[in-house]
């Protein structure tokens, strides 16, 4: 995976941007992004107001792009009724059609979906299976928990069983459960052959997805491809770990003298200094020496470079 | 790949191409309508409609309990072709027309719309058939009422005389309303300050210009309902300062009628299909 090198063999794509500039007024929320999506999971990752949203709705066709063209299954989705038979979209707002019972939602996106009443209403049920909402399908959405939104909201996206799906913040809200839940489909409906784009501010989140993800930030694309490669990638980045201990400036003054640490911060843990090293391996080996020469006990490391998290910060702010 | 460089001209497509057929089905716009409805009889919206049609309810009660002597043909002129088509009309239909897109922008439900296979046109027209079929019924029934206040039980006076020209008033208001509908939705989808203009737009052509005897008038919506409602009702035009020897014939009162909701109509169908709708996120994202 790199930032600037194309795959060897390009898969046919299903949704496609190229050079797609998005401006409202004189904000850019999308930034002569060109990118390639084919079947399977995709994850979009970036943090809030990097776009993600913006990128979704130009490919529901919600948005129209201000430069660049956007496609979908080779057709471009803005105004372009006939292509949302084969697309669905899970929203990130929560808002539903709030009189509505769960069951009378779902039927009712049903039938805008273009099904008649009684594929409709097996729709609804079907999905609700899906989604594991049948129990409370007939209670007022109104009354709803996040989770329950969440799920009804994916529901709604699978009503007319589209061949693309769109899920924009999915998984936030859940607990784990419903989360499990909703992964479990998700990887479900990619297996069916389906193309899906998730788009999450959390990492870890979509690691357990898939494995193919895109970085955005500021409306540019910072990277894409699998997500081993990009942590290769975070190499040419600074890893921070963190040391804890009782005498941190007995510890911080012999780091400093270490060719490998490139900075030393002292946080406003009392306990705590963060080294940021561009030769993790090495400086892991050489932790044990560093106690025994400072005389400083060290209780606690951990690295935040462990956690995908870090490695999309590392990427969105490089 | 790469995010920097374009991408290869590879085809974009899998095997087979999918149907893009625009044809919306019948049940997708009846939804659309079954849910524009619900939303308009729904919240305060509703209350204050009925709050402004049961003014002149109540005023006709009223005068007729304590005018005396009491003249039924005053209360008729004042209420029935005054106040009624003058103001409340148009207010009511600016009440629904100014939420008709806005309130499914704000409460985030558009999307719900905007990604099905139906064309956008066609859900702006649905969504102005459903304003105007919930006020106009409204409207009906509350002219009835107010009609009946006025004259039911009289003596000499006909139940039959009275449902006719109840069913007369219901047709014409609903015209009057699916054309300051037409006009009030475009306005909504230009500006956020509907009500403000929108209420301007009354007071200046409804209110003042249309009671002129000058050639701006013809440019009214009230002028040609009540060209309409007094041809068709036989009444003298006098109380509305309309000379029926020149005054336009009923088709062409009703043409005019038809057509500026046609023309309003497909400019905000027109602008409702080209505009985009940003729906805000939580996260502003």
């Amino acid at each position: 995976m790199s930032t600037t090198e194309a795959p060897e063999v390009e898969a046919p794509a299903v949704i496609e941007f190229r050079s797609v500039s998005k401006w409202y007024g004189q904000v850019i929320g999308v930034n002569n992004l060109s990118l390639r999506i084919g079947k399977g999971v995709t994850g979009l990752l970036g943090p809030n107001g990097a776009g993600k949203s913006t990128l979704l709705q130009l490919a529901t066709g919600q948005l129209r792009p201000s430069q660049g063209e956007v496609r979908v299954l080779g057709a471009r989705p803005w105004n372009n009724a006939g292509l949302n038979r084969h697309i669905g979209l899970c929203p990130e707002q929560d808002a539903m059609f709030e009189w509505m019972t769960g069951r009378s939602f779902l039927r009712a996106c049903g039938s805008l979906a273009g099904l008649g009443r009684r594929a409709a209403r097996e729709a609804a049920d079907r999905v609700l299976e899906q989604v594991k909402m049948t129990a409370a399908a007939d209670r007022p959405v109104r009354g709803y928990s996040k989770g329950m939104r969440q799920r009804t909201k994916l529901a709604q996206a699978l009503i007319h069983d589209p061949e693309v799906l769109f899920l924009d913040e999915p998984l936030t809200g859940t607990d784990p459960v419903a989360r499990h839940e909703l992964m479990e489909l998700v990887a479900g409906l990619a297996r069916q052959g389906r193309t899906i784009l998730v788009s999450s501010h959390v990492l870890y989140e979509v690691q357990s997805l898939t494995s193919q993800i895109v970085l955005v930030n500021h409306g540019r694309l910072v990277a894409f491809g699998d997500v081993r490669q990009i942590r290769d990638l975070i190499d040419a980045h600074p890893h921070r770990i963190v040391l804890k201990g009782p005498d941190r400036r007995a510890l911080a003054a012999k780091l400093v003298r270490w060719d490998d640490v490139e900075g030393v911060e002292l946080p406003r843990d009392e306990r705590a200094i963060v080294v940021e090293t561009r030769a993790p391996d090495r400086f892991y080996q050489r932790l044990p020496r560093l106690a025994r020469e400072a005389d400083a006990p060290i209780e606690e490391i951990y690295s935040d470079d462990d956690s995908l998290e870090a490695v999309f910060k590392y990427l969105v702010n490089p | 790949m790469s995010p920097d460089a374009p991408p290869a001209p590879t085809p974009a497509r899998p095997a087979a191409p999918p149907d893009l057929s625009n044809r919306p089905s019948l049940g997708a716009l009846a939804t659309v309508l079954r849910i524009t409805i619900a939303r308009q009889l729904r919240g305060k919206r509703i209350w204050l409609f009925m709050l402004m049609f049961a003014a002149p309810l109540a005023i006709a009660l009223l005068v007729r309990r304590y005018d005396e002597p009491y003249d039924p043909a005053e209360s008729e002129r004042a209420l029935i072709f005054g106040l009624i088509p003058q103001a409340i009309l148009p207010l009511a239909a600016l009440l629904f027309a100014s939420s008709l897109v806005q309130d499914d922008v704000e409460e985030q439900t558009l999307t719900y719309f905007l990604i099905r296979p139906i064309p956008r046109w066609a859900i702006y027209l649905v969504k102005v058939l459903g304003a105007t079929l919930v006020t106009s019924a409204l409207a009906a029934l509350f002219n009835a009422a107010t009609l009946a206040a006025v004259r039911g039980g009289l003596p000499g006076e006909a139940p039959e005389a009275l449902l006719t020209e109840s069913g007369v008033l219901a047709g014409l208001s609903a015209l009057a309303l699916m054309a300051y509908i037409s006009i009030f939705g475009l306005l909504g989808l230009f500006t956020r300050r509907v009500l403000v203009i929108g209420v301007g737009y009354i007071l200046v052509f409804e209110g003042v210009v249309s009671n002129i005897p000058f050639l701006v008038r013809y440019g009214t919506i009230l002028f040609h309902t009540r060209v309409l409602a007094i041809r068709r009702l036989g009444l003298d035009g006098g109380f509305a300062s309309i000379d029926l020897d020149e005054a336009p014939a009923a088709t062409t009162s009703l043409a005019a009628l038809l057509g500026a909701t046609a023309l309003f109509l497909g400019l905000g169908a027109w602008l409702f299909s080209s505009r985009e709708f940003r729906v805000k996120t939580p996260e502003g994202s």
